[in-house]
């Protein structure tokens, strides 16, 4: 929780006061970017320009939104511009039939074992836009109909997205657990 | 809830179960980005703050000279009629005087009213046989004038009245018929009782002097003229006015006996007045034998003086309380003959040189190969137009430059790893015992076997790691050029000292791109975007900045060297994040040539 005095003293351009909301937001804000980037570097990137939304924006803020909700909020919306001014370059990104099902309840099971590095690891090998959308979806909350008018796709694509990102991280994690076991063995 | 939902929930637990801590390397970075942010926004303020005072001094200095010079042009137009000079020394009251150096003007001076024409060209008649020693009589006549400009405005239209009756051939009283007792009461009631008072020549608790007692409509003879310096010039004004011969001689005696009587008739301060006609003498010296050898063509000397700037550059080396004391002291008249005045308006100039241009990139995915961008030095010329004040120009001009850079992106690979899952069948060493009979001993059984050593293959599941680096861009060295056509508002600052001038220039420009040649890296394709397939504002805005040091070397022109420092305002690119920024630093050579 963010106190409202550190707020005010960041709306008086206090550095200070900036570094300290830095400081508090920078886990919030490194979580969120991590999982939408795939390399550290871009995830850094796009933190610092959300943070400099959110200073120069600070006083446009309806008070009656929860700042973090608020932050997230801009966090999301910087990485989402940032790919969008980026599609052009991954336009000839193709979109691949999913493989087949596997046993999600299997996955789910490694899933609860693995460490939470292992998986954003996996995660960031997920092709760009299914990570975007399976982040929007799954992670942050997003409906369909949203992520379609952020992202300018249809809810149909959205879907897919959605549905290949599960299936390539299931792999994956299965791919894991095999070869973990393997290793013991 | 679904297999699919329980999966996300897993998914976004695990994902809140990382950590970041914090790193101050980060901050850094972050900082550097608000600073950055904020010095930005310092610098536009400071640059459309700058630019706006500038362009409201400029103007402010632009509106003030056109009302001087429209006060100036009606002072001109009005002074012979009205002769409203209050000030001693302005360039109204002296281009007067050198309008009067000639037999042209003295027309003007004479007539002084608006039906000049035909009463200028009947006193030109008239003075065309007036010897030189007249035409130095009518040189004086001029310090008259001049005096007359010190007396008040409320004196003047009598004077012009008398002026006008004096040349009036309508009235029954040509000029030939013209009676000195009608007309030297009223000049020296317009001016020399205005320039004995205004002058200070009567010295305190002194009695008045007799002049400053005459009144208007009363009779005055020559003796009485002739005892006081100061009218020694009115009788030459009147007695030229009436074109007569032996008048003009007594005039002749008595302007050279104005500035000797000045000393003995007067125990007091030299008279300004007296001072001055010393000095035209010196003009005249110089000035009107030149005249007066080809008296038939005496308006060779006015089309030399057709402005009145000219006129007062002329006399400015003789004018002992010339305002524009800066300029008389520093010029000589020597080389004030091969020069073009100074304030001549208008200024066309070219330049050429080099400059070395800096293209500063950011943005999508830049940071591996913007560092690799080293400065290249490029050509600038281009035209100038500037209408010039004494201290202050405003022009355009047409610009021609381009910003090139030198770029070396290192080479840019992708590594993948595949892990491809696979079954084998494992060899393993083991024992087993087969039993081979069971006796029943007792009521308990027992069991008899043989023990076989062997190999099984038991399945197993191993993975293959299979890593391929691709190459998404090559190394490569391009040198990009982009060429802009500038259309600049120049606004200039500059100081004469002689020959020389030292200014400064600058404003905003409009560019229009002209050309471009070069690639740019990218993360798609062979890794390079031709510049010719990249999207670019085909109008740029920018800003241009030059000192210089010129030295005049003849009339019109200069030649100068001038420091330049010019960019742009915005991103050179269009669409996307990535922008390019160019600016560049270098020094021209400029031949520039006033017009007068």
């Amino acid at each position: 929780m963010v106190p409202q005095s550190l707020i005010d003293r960041c709306l008086r351009e206090e550095p200070k006061a900036q570094y300290e909301l830095y400081q508090a937001l920078y886990g919030h804000m490194m979580a969120i970017c991590s999982r939408y980037e795939r390399n550290k570097e871009d995830a850094l990137d796009r933190m610092n320009q959300g943070f400099l939304k959110i200073l120069t924006h600070l006083a446009k803020r309806r008070l009656e939104v929860p700042f973090e909700a608020w932050m997230r909020r801009i966090m999301i919306n910087t990485v989402i511009d940032a790919y969008r001014n980026e599609r052009e370059r991954k336009a000839h990104e193709t979109l691949e039939d999913p493989p087949d099902a596997m046993i999600l309840t299997e996955a789910n099971g490694y899933l609860q074992e693995m460490e939470a590095e292992a998986f954003a690891e996996l995660l960031r090998r997920v092709p760009d836009m299914s990570r975007r959308v399976f982040n929007l979806f799954a992670i942050d909350g997003f409906t369909h109909a949203e992520i379609a008018t952020l992202l300018g796709i249809s809810t149909g694509t959205s879907k897919w997205h959605v549905s290949h990102a599960r299936q390539q991280l299931q792999q994956a994690i299965l791919r894991q657990a095999h070869a973990t076991a393997a290793k013991t063995a | 809830m679904t297999p699919e939902e329980r999966f996300d929930a897993s998914a976004r637990k695990k994902l809140d179960e990382r950590a970041f801590p914090f790193e101050e390397a980060h901050w850094a970075s972050m900082r550097q980005a608000l600073d950055k942010g904020k010095s930005g926004r310092s610098a536009w303020g400071l640059w459309s703050g700058g630019t706006a005072a500038l362009i409201a001094v400029v103007a402010g200095l632009w509106w003030w000279n056109a009302g001087d010079h429209a006060r100036h042009t009606e002072k001109d137009g009005s002074s012979a009629t009205t002769v409203t000079g209050t000030t001693i020394e302005t360039n109204a009251a002296r281009s007067d005087e050198a309008k009067q150096l000639t037999p042209a003007r003295e027309q003007v001076n004479m007539d002084g009213s608006a039906s000049t024409a035909k009463a200028g060209k009947a006193i030109d008649d008239q003075t065309d046989g007036i010897d030189q020693k007249e035409r130095s009589a009518e040189s004086k006549n001029a310090i008259v004038h001049k005096a007359d400009h010190i007396s008040t405005s409320h004196r003047a239209p009598k004077r012009t009245e008398a002026n006008a009756s004096l040349t009036d051939p309508d009235n029954g009283q040509g000029p030939a018929t013209m009676q000195p007792e009608l007309i030297a009461p009223h000049i020296v009631d317009a001016s020399i009782a205005e320039l004995v008072g205004d002058m200070g020549t009567t010295a305190p608790g002194q009695e008045p002097d007799p002049i400053g007692e005459i009144t208007p409509g009363a009779a005055i003879s020559s003796e009485d003229l002739g005892k006081k310096e100061g009218t020694a010039a009115i009788v030459e004004v009147t007695e030229v006015g009436n074109g007569s011969t032996k008048s003009a001689e007594e005039m002749n005696t008595a302007s050279h006996d104005a500035p000797t009587a000045s000393g003995p008739t007067r125990d007091q301060e030299p008279d300004p007045v007296a001072i001055c006609v010393v000095e035209k003498r010196e003009v005249e010296k110089q000035e009107v034998p030149a005249t007066a050898a080809s008296p038939d063509a005496p308006d060779d000397v006015t089309l030399t003086h057709t402005t009145e700037s000219e006129a007062v550059q002329d006399l400015l080396p003789v004018t002992a309380n010339a305002q524009d004391s800066a300029t008389t002291e520093v010029l000589d008249p020597a080389d004030l003959a091969g020069l073009v005045p100074h304030h001549a308006p208008w200024e066309i100039g070219v330049f050429g040189g080099i400059q070395t241009t800096t293209t500063r990139y950011s943005g999508s995915h830049s940071d591996d190969w913007r560092s690799a961008s080293e400065a290249m030095r490029s050509a600038a010329f281009g035209l100038e137009v500037m209408r010039m004040g004494q201290h202050f120009g405003v022009g355009t001009g047409l610009h021609y430059g381009t910003y090139e850079e030198r770029l070396s992106p290192g080479e840019l690979s992708e590594l993948s790893t595949w892990i491809d899952p696979y079954w084998y069948l494992l060899p393993m060493d083991t024992t087993l015992f087969f039993i081979t009979d069971t006796i029943d001993i007792g009521g308990q059984p027992y069991y008899t076997g043989q023990s076989i050593n062997i190999t099984v293959n038991v399945p197993t599941q191993g993975a293959d790691t299979t890593s391929a680096q691709v190459v998404t861009r090559e190394a490569r060295t391009i040198v990009n050029r982009v060429g802009y056509f500038e259309v600049p508002l120049l606004l200039d600052a500059h100081l004469v000292q002689g020959r020389w001038q030292f200014g400064m220039r600058g404003g905003p420009t409009v560019g229009l791109l002209s050309g471009r040649r070069g690639a740019l890296p990218n993360m798609s394709n062979d890794g390079y975007t031709s510049f010719t397939d990249q999207a670019f504002r085909e109008v740029m805005f920018g800003w241009t900045a030059r000192g210089y040091i010129r030295y005049r070397f003849n009339a019109g022109w200069s030649v100068g060297v001038e420091p330049m420092l010019r960019g742009q305002f915005g991103n050179g690119l269009e669409g996307g994040d990535l922008s390019r920024r160019s600016s560049a630093l270098g020094g021209l050579i400029s031949l520039t040539y006033r017009m007068h």
